[in-house]
């Protein structure tokens, strides 16, 4: 403790935390990348191969199934990063401001903090042609009394695939705009456009669409990474024969003949490469594009009156959204607790605990696995992330131009490459420094994912933080860590808690970490909930599922509720501001 | 006590921002700095409270009792500051604001007689459980100048204090300040673009803008 407290009065501790946070993330990623480019080309010195050959490509691309899977890759990941990107700019085009935007905004905690498997399984269960919508439709309809024989859900145009994702990064990227928002004096350019004469969806258009895009391009980057590279999703909701080739390279990786470890480790270069390109192609299309927004906004603006379907696409589109996470929910719910459920009844005919028993036999350890997982690299995150924002303080009061947003880019980097592309690297890394099946690296992994989101949470309302507050506290109290502890820390204790909340859901999300790092020796209740999905009883899967979503929500609860009674007579502190 | 700043100037980027001056003022006595906007009036305070951007450098001698205090960090420097908004700690109440710089040495029950007896010199007796937000924005200005004269600093800074406040407050709140000052008896800058804000008593230095 001594020595800790040393090295934070002379600052080196802040100095030293991008350095520590820095590593955190490289060393897996570098490692990890050489330890899957190199088996791509045939040296995988752990199944005695040790000549440079081609071969593991040849194997990839003659692989039955391989050329449809990449097509399948392009169509779901680019069409539901499209979709996510346009349904989040008609909300903000439609609704910003209003009450309803205000409701929406509130909304976005609980929606964000679903994970991504629980959500894919409810939205399944939901959809199937034996699912709520079906029966619902049921009731109006001779027609359907029995189930009807569509595929609805793992459709093999992969079109359920690219509405889960889509329908879970809407509220990322909806959150990700809030932020900026301000910073674009959207408010204040939409008053003056309109009085000027223009539309709203001028103004937004014309004005501010192309401002926000260039603020939102990041965290958009990281939504079309993922949604061309993930596999937990695409496995619930993809389609199968073949799959995308995401989860191809995972099926290759566990391949029992080994030699399927270099087609693998081919695979996930590829799909590394499928994502540079694409993100090279996004960065490469902004100029033409500024170019032609120019040239359309000097030729002046047609005052033409046209009808405003925006305000009423946004509001459907909003409500849907809304309507869909709970409809999931409440059918994960029913499907958990229900015994006999014929079909076209609405509702089961009998409830019974005996699905939450049977799981409850085999949650204990993979329960007890996620919540510390989860606990400690949202803790280590936030941590390292209120240690970065610190040390910025401390830049900032020696360079007043220290321009902060250039440290994004490398906290960005986990989120922009492919976690397939270098976990299995990283794995071999690990197993040779005989690190592997161990749970530190287990935490290691998680929290290379978990830091980024912590830290994009907490940095927006921690940088506005006026720090005079701090400068009045220690002229008062003579003390600098009083006056953190007890000043700024409070005051930012909303945020703070909710990083640590949003570090806590992301841990719980993650599946192929724990696969990869955990070496089947650790699960979580999310690599339980995947493996599930396979053919088990809906029942079990839907307990399975909500386990998963209990954890996050009573953490967002937790978050949201110690300050409102820790502050509940200080109407300052009241406020929300996330 | 007595503050002194000696052939005082700032630079930024090797140009000075005012002609150098030396200012000396004794407890009870107030220093008025008084300038066109942009000529470094609030960069003084900084330098002086230790915060200055690393941007800037000072030539020139700051002295609080005899003794230099430009080595010594923000917190060991015994210097009060007063902003023109309050900066009152909005999860805090009345009290806990006030306690926050009260020296630890005193016990709980002296710190509390002294809270009681400032609110009502202050004529805010009973205020003590009060949340900062519900508090009018005079008696905002008044407690947070409490919260700075409780902590017991040897030396009080008031950077811009009044600009905030609507014309009738300003006069009556002025004259309070003045008083609770000089019955503090320490030394305090006054920093300025009002005339009105200068008390007669004052030692006044009006800052050359230098076009070297």
């Amino acid at each position: 403790m001594n020595t800790f407290k040393r090295l934070a009065a002379r600052g080196t501790l802040f100095g030293a935390s991008p350095w520590i946070t820095t590593s955190i993330f490289l060393i897996p990623v570098v490692v990890g990348l050489l330890g899957t480019w190199l088996p791509a080309f045939g040296w995988l010195p752990a199944i005695d191969s040790r000549r440079f050959s081609l071969a593991p490509w040849q194997q990839l691309f003659a692989y039955p199934g391989a050329d449809s899977a990449i097509v399948k890759t392009l169509v779901t990941g680019l069409g539901a990063s499209a979709l996510a990107l346009l349904i989040t700019l008609l909300i903000l085009i439609g609704l910003y401001p209003s009450k309803i935007f205000n409701q929406i905004e509130r909304s976005l905690a609980p929606l964000l903090s679903m994970p991504h498997a629980a959500f894919a399984i409810g939205l399944g269960l939901l959809i199937m042609p034996s699912g709520w919508l079906v029966r619902l439709l049921a009731t109006f309809t001779e027609a359907l009394s029995t189930p009807p024989l569509w595929t609805t859900f793992q459709d093999a145009q992969g079109i359920s695939l690219i509405f889960a994702l889509a329908l879970k990064e809407i509220p990322f990227l909806l959150f990700m705009s809030l932020a900026v928002l301000p910073t674009l004096k959207a408010k204040q350019t939409l008053a003056l456009a309109g009085s000027l004469g223009h539309s709203k969806r001028y103004a937004w258009t014309w004005l501010l669409l192309p401002r926000l895009y260039k603020q939102i391009k990041l965290p958009f980057y990281a939504v079309v990474a993922y949604s061309l590279t993930v596999v937990d999703i695409a496995m619930i909701a993809g389609p199968t024969t073949p799959p995308t080739l995401a989860v191809l390279v995972n099926q290759w990786f566990y391949n029992p003949d080994f030699q399927y470890r270099m087609v693998g480790a081919a695979g996930a270069t590829l799909l590394l490469l499928i994502n540079v390109v694409t993100l090279l192609v996004l960065h490469l299309s902004e100029k033409p594009l500024e170019k032609l927004r120019t040239a359309m906004l000097n030729k002046g603006a047609h005052h033409r009156k046209r009808f405003h379907w925006e305000t009423p696409a946004a509001i459907v589109a909003s409500l849907s959204l809304i309507g869909l996470y709970i409809a999931s929910i409440l059918q994960i719910l029913f499907w958990s607790f229900a015994s006999r459920w014929r079909y076209p009844d609405l509702l089961p005919e009998h409830f019974s605990l005996r699905s939450w028993g049977r799981i409850f036999n085999r949650i204990e350890e993979p329960f007890f696995c996620s919540f510390w997982l989860a606990v400690l690299s949202a803790f280590i995150a936030l941590v390292l992330t209120i240690l970065m924002l610190e040390n910025e303080v401390r830049i900032k009061q020696r360079k007043p131009g220290f321009d902060a947003q250039r440290s994004v880019l490398i906290v960005y980097l986990p989120l922009l490459i492919p976690q397939i592309a270098f976990l299995f690297g990283f794995q071999v890394f690990l197993i040779q420094t005989r690190l592997d099946a161990n749970f530190y690296s287990l935490l290691w992994s998680h929290c290379v994912f978990v830091i980024p989101y912590v830290f994009l949470t907490l940095s927006g309302p921690y940088r506005k933080f006026d720090q005079r507050y701090s400068v009045a506290a220690v002229t008062l109290c003579s003390c600098p860590a009083k006056s953190f502890w007890k000043v700024k820390f409070q005051i930012l204790l909303r945020p703070i808690l909710y990083a640590f909340a949003t570090g806590f859901s992301v841990s719980i999300a993650q599946y192929l970490p724990t696969l990869f790092v955990g070496a089947g020796k650790f699960s979580t209740i999310t690599t339980e909930a995947v493996a599930m999905t396979s053919g088990s009883d809906r029942r079990l899967i839907a307990v399975m599922a909500l386990w998963q979503q209990i954890l996050p929500l009573i953490i967002f609860l937790l978050a949201t509720l110690v300050p409102s009674l820790l502050f509940k007579n200080r109407k300052a502190m009241q406020q929300s501001s996330i | 006590m007595c503050f002194e700043l000696t052939d005082f100037q700032i630079t930024l980027n090797n140009e000075a921002l005012f002609e150098p001056f030396s200012l000396h003022i004794k407890a009870g006595q107030i220093g008025a700095i008084t300038g066109p906007s942009g000529s470094g009036k609030s960069t003084i305070l900084s330098d002086i409270l230790g915060v200055l951007p690393a941007i800037f450098s000072r030539s020139g001698n700051i002295r609080l009792n005899e003794k230099d205090i430009t080595g010594l960090p923000t917190g060991q420097r015994h210097v009060g500051i007063f902003f023109q908004d309050d900066l009152l700690f909005p999860h805090l109440n009345v009290f806990e604001n006030l306690v926050f710089g009260i020296p630890a040495k005193l016990s709980k029950k002296e710190k509390a007689q002294k809270i009681s007896s400032a609110l009502s010199h202050a004529g805010l007796q009973g205020f003590e459980k009060r949340d900062i937000a519900t508090l009018s924005g005079g008696q905002r200005a008044r407690i947070s100048l409490l919260r700075t004269l409780l902590s017991e600093p040897k030396l009080i800074l008031l950077d811009e204090p009044f600009s905030k406040l609507d014309e009738e407050l300003r006069d009556q709140f002025r004259s309070w300040v003045f008083k609770q000052i000089q019955l503090q008896d320490i030394p305090a800058v006054l920093v300025t673009h009002d005339a009105r804000d200068i008390p007669e008593s004052a030692v006044k230095i009006e800052l050359e803008v230098s076009y070297a």
